[in-house]
């Protein structure tokens, strides 16, 4: 795809302000769409900047997308026959033609969307517009909200190429992402600008919470551990399960209740089995999608993330704004927001990846202690509310966008100390294995990507060095802390 | 794998031809049309298989049925006129559908799984349509059996047979050098589990238990095989974030499909069955006839394995999912090697001695040619077994059509 340079669009639009083409991958009712709709939102109601919205997906946000400004939506990457057709090609062996075709429906249906100053991608997902659209500004920012396994296994490998080749501005929503990117695919530091997730603060509705219970079984006494987000691995439904059985045989005389709110997937996870199995059915509650969840956030007690990969979940965000004390594993962004490990500072609670017993034994006094049940639930809700708060995030988002639209280099680089995983993986870097998304070849631009490798070995990493460019160790992460 | 040693036996032992149709390929699909010229109507790579199955999941199911009837609806017409009619598995169940009405045969339904299995493979409006077609049903274990008459068959249409193997034979030599491939040292403690990576093998539940133990005991020196594939997609990824995450990379191995699979699971000082459901799994069998010991949830026809010792277990068999016991028993395995080396012990005895080919297949074989006389045409097999109940069978002669649905709920083996 041809790229226009600055001047020419210039010339094209004299007098007019940028003109900024914003791309969802879907419009569902997950993480990444919904902080951009509230972006996009905030955008509208507060800045003029003159932008469009395209959309790669439909989903039950779609209506709200398209009252925030014109919109394309193209079923590039959905659920249509034709997207099932292109799908089943690529199983069948005939992945090249299923791209193609994919690729040729979707520019028919955007060839309309030209002289933008800059394009703006929400998740790496999006990246397969960079392929589709008759014309690539000179200024592209891709808003990455996706770690390791996602970007190894689930990026394709021809959007993945085309994201490392087009973009001059890298947000990423977490201090692990961005450690991801620079270690990982080795993306120069200073193009990339750490803003974290944010939101707009649930509003239960007032005198909801008894419903809700009643809705669901679950009596006045007892207390509500939530979990929320897609049925899928990564969210760790299944953990989640663990999580309650584990509860149940450390304390069996604990009246305690495990509500998951969140839509089922393609990946079928047998939740439903397992907790008949496991004999906790009575007290697990898998309440699926709604369409306003805060009314189910506002009867939990704890957040559970049980989350095997998270950058920044904006469901701990949510439950946190509500004063809900969140328990995770370490599993992503939930290590930065937890902050300082000290009992009287710390703003969460985080155990080491996958000790469902450890996770077990941190809610436990959580559960039985009000007070301390408040306190860390109070850290965490300040937290939330002096940072990640779409009046407080957004604005900074938005400069972000202004200072690569004028080429200025970002001033937010990767923020906090990052625990010992985050940094093995910054410096492991080309060594480390990578799967078969397909070759990464390397790219005419300064972001080369690591070497394909065609096995999958499971060597140790790499220690830490801090001689190698691409290393990324606590005192490299300077920069603004969010208050 | 079983229908493998079964028809196997049946060609050294009896004079029975039987024709082989496989309804989709699989990783055994050359053994069985190299030894069997097995006909195999649904290739792991057709993309005509691929184009009905889009056709299906898009709602366009009489172009989907169309195209069903075309793949497999000649291959059964050819054999309407067999005398019996194998189908091995739920999944092959669906070839009832193209036999014609005129056909004489005996269809007889080997089932190897259990309900959620059932669900996901057939449903219930198939089962409830294709069922009545079934004139006997073999269940692996009294499990299934029970799966089977909650499901409306009644219990004398029903006879058990529990899954065999062949004796597996292993050099020692071999099993050192897999240890050494691996880079797993000799003092190391190797736990495996076995199978096609999905929700029913629940190989994440697999790196839970390795969690768990390392969360318990970080400083022994475990290692963590998972034997089968495959590697490059998104379950054999899952489990290689799970492991790196924890920072036990090193200590876990992912072997893919493998033809060496028996030495790498002779290889193993314990096997960990973590599978949400398994009727019979065979690798329990040949993992306990190589003196590896089993640990396993309670998912299935295990119960029925370990039981089989009397008083004295076969295999540990812990709660559903519970892997917090699970760990621990599999610590325990270590901490005490003379108690592993009883159960390992007397699970041996018990499979040598009575879940051989030598003892599975004729007892199998006695039930088919009781309900059909004919294939036992020299008699010298029947007369050896047990009398069983019989059915009417059909008079005309001809060969046995043996029907094999999708290969992974059928045996365990990663061959």
């Amino acid at each position: 795809m041809p790229k226009r340079s600055r001047t020419a669009v210039a010339t094209e639009r004299t007098g007019r302000g940028p003109r900024v083409l914003f791309v969802s991958h879907e419009a569902s009712r997950t993480g990444a769409p919904v902080m951009f709709l509230h972006f996009l939102r905030w955008l509208k109601d507060n800045t003029d900047l003159d932008f469009e919205i395209l959309l790669l997906a439909g989903g039950p946000l779609a209506d709200d997308f398209a009252a925030v400004a014109p919109l394309t939506h193209i079923e590039a990457l959905g659920t249509s026959a034709r997207s099932y057709l292109e799908g089943g090609l690529a199983k069948a062996g005939l992945p090249k033609l299923g791209d193609r075709l994919k690729v040729s429906r979707s520019r028919q249906a955007v060839d309309h969307l030209r002289c933008f100053d800059a394009l703006y991608l929400n998740s790496t997902t999006s990246a397969v517009a960079l392929r589709i659209l008759p014309e690539i500004p000179p200024v592209v920012v891709s808003h990455v909200h996706e770690l390791d396994a996602a970007f190894r296994y689930w990026f394709p490998e021809n959007d993945r190429r085309a994201m490392l080749d087009h973009t001059t501005r890298f947000v990423s929503c977490a201090g692990a992402v961005a450690v991801n990117l620079i270690g990982g695919w080795r993306i120069p530091r200073d193009t990339i600008a750490t803003h974290y997730e944010f939101i707009v603060p649930p509003a239960p509705t007032a005198g909801s919470a008894a419903k809700v219970r009643a809705d669901l079984g679950i009596p006045e006494s007892a207390t509500i551990i939530g979990g929320a987000g897609s049925v899928i691995w990564r969210k760790g439904p299944d953990l989640f399960l663990q999580l309650a059985a584990t509860v149940r045989r450390l304390r069996p005389d604990l009246d305690a209740h495990f509500v998951w709110v969140g839509g089922a997937s393609d990946e079928k996870v047998p939740t439903r089995v397992d907790a008949q199995r496991m004999g906790i059915d009575d007290r697990v509650h898998f309440v699926g999608e709604v369409a306003k969840p805060d009314d189910i956030y506002g009867i939990y007690d704890v957040f559970a993330l049980t989350s095997r990969e998270d950058p920044y979940p904006l469901v701990m965000l949510e439950s946190a704004s509500l004063g809900v004390p969140v328990v995770s594993f370490a599993n992503g962004g939930a290590v930065e927001f937890a902050g300082r490990p000290e009992a009287a500072e710390r703003r969460a609670i985080v155990v080491p990846y996958l000790d469902v017993e450890a996770m077990a034994e941190a809610l436990i006094p959580l559960v039985e202690n009000e007070g301390e049940r408040r306190a860390l639930g109070r850290r965490g809700q300040r937290h939330v509310l002096a940072n990640h708060t779409t009046e407080v995030a957004a604005p900074a988002l938005y400069q972000e966008l202004r200072s690569a639209l004028s080429g200025a280099p970002t001033t937010r680089r990767s923020l906090a100390p990052l625990p010992p995983r985050e940094r093995r993986l910054a410096s492991a870097g080309p060594d480390r294995p990578v799967g078969s998304a397909g070759p990464v070849s390397k790219t005419r631009s300064p972001f080369v990507a690591p070497a394909e490798q065609s096995s999958m070995s499971f060597s140790k990493p790499a220690p830490l060095d801090d001689s190698t460019d691409s290393t990324a160790g606590p005192d490299d992460f300077a920069g603004p802390l969010p208050q | 794998m079983m229908l493998l040693h079964f028809l196997r036996w049946m060609a050294r032992e009896t004079d029975v031809e039987a024709e082989v149709v496989l309804l989709h390929g699989g990783h055994m699909e050359a053994t069985f049309s190299a030894e069997f010229d097995a006909r195999v109507l649904g290739a792991s790579t057709s993309r005509l298989w691929m184009v009905e199955r889009g056709l299906h999941n898009l709602g366009v199911k009489k172009a989907a049925n169309a195209l069903a009837y075309a793949r497999v609806g000649p291959a059964m017409w050819s054999h309407r006129a067999a005398p019996l009619v194998l189908l091995n598995s739920v999944g092959s169940l669906p070839a009832l559908r193209f036999l014609p009405r005129t056909a004489s045969s005996t269809n007889v339904l080997y089932i190897h799984e259990m309900d959620q299995s059932f669900e996901r493979t057939i449903g219930d409006s198939a089962w409830q349509l294709l069922s009545p077609k079934v004139d006997h049903f073999i269940s692996c274990a009294d499990v299934v059996t029970d799966v089977l008459v909650r499901r409306g068959v009644s219990p004398e249409r029903i006879t058990r047979h529990y899954g065999f193997i062949e004796e597996p034979q292993v050099d020692p030599l071999r099993v050192a050098h897999v240890r050494r491939r691996m880079g797993i040292s000799d003092d190391a403690f190797v736990i495996g589990g076995m199978g096609r990576p999905d929700w029913r093998k629940a190989p994440e539940v697999f790196a839970r238990v390795a969690s768990a133990l390392t969360h318990i005991r970080p400083d022994l020196p475990i290692h963590y095989v998972w034997i089968g594939g495959p590697v490059d997609s998104s379950p054999g990824w899952q489990l290689a974030h799970d492991f790196e995450t924890l920072g036990i990379a090193d200590r876990f191995h992912l072997t893919g499909e493998i033809e060496d699979a028996v030495d790498v699971l002779a290889a193993l000082d314990a096997f960990a069955l973590t599978s949400r459901e398994d009727a019979y799994p065979l690798a329990v069998l040949e993992a306990s006839a190589l003196g590896v010991p089993v640990v396993s949830f309670e998912n299935g026809g295990i119960t029925e394995f370990a039981a089989a010792g009397g008083g004295h277990p076969l295999a540990t068999v812990v709660p559903y999912l519970d892997v917090h016991s699970m760990a621990d028993e599999l610590l325990r395995l270590y901490t005490e090697p003379g108690r592993a080396d009883a159960i390992a012990d007397r699970a041996r005895q018990f499979v040598v001695t009575n879940r051989l080919v030598e003892q599975g297949a004729p007892a199998l074989f006695g039930t088919l040619a009781t309900l059909v006389p004919q294939l036992d045409q020299r008699g010298d097999v029947v007369t050896r077994l047990p009398d069983r109940s019989a059915v009417p069978a059909p008079s005309l002669p001809g060969d046995v059509e043996i029907t094999s649905g999708a290969s992974s709920d059928v045996g365990d083996s990663a061959r």
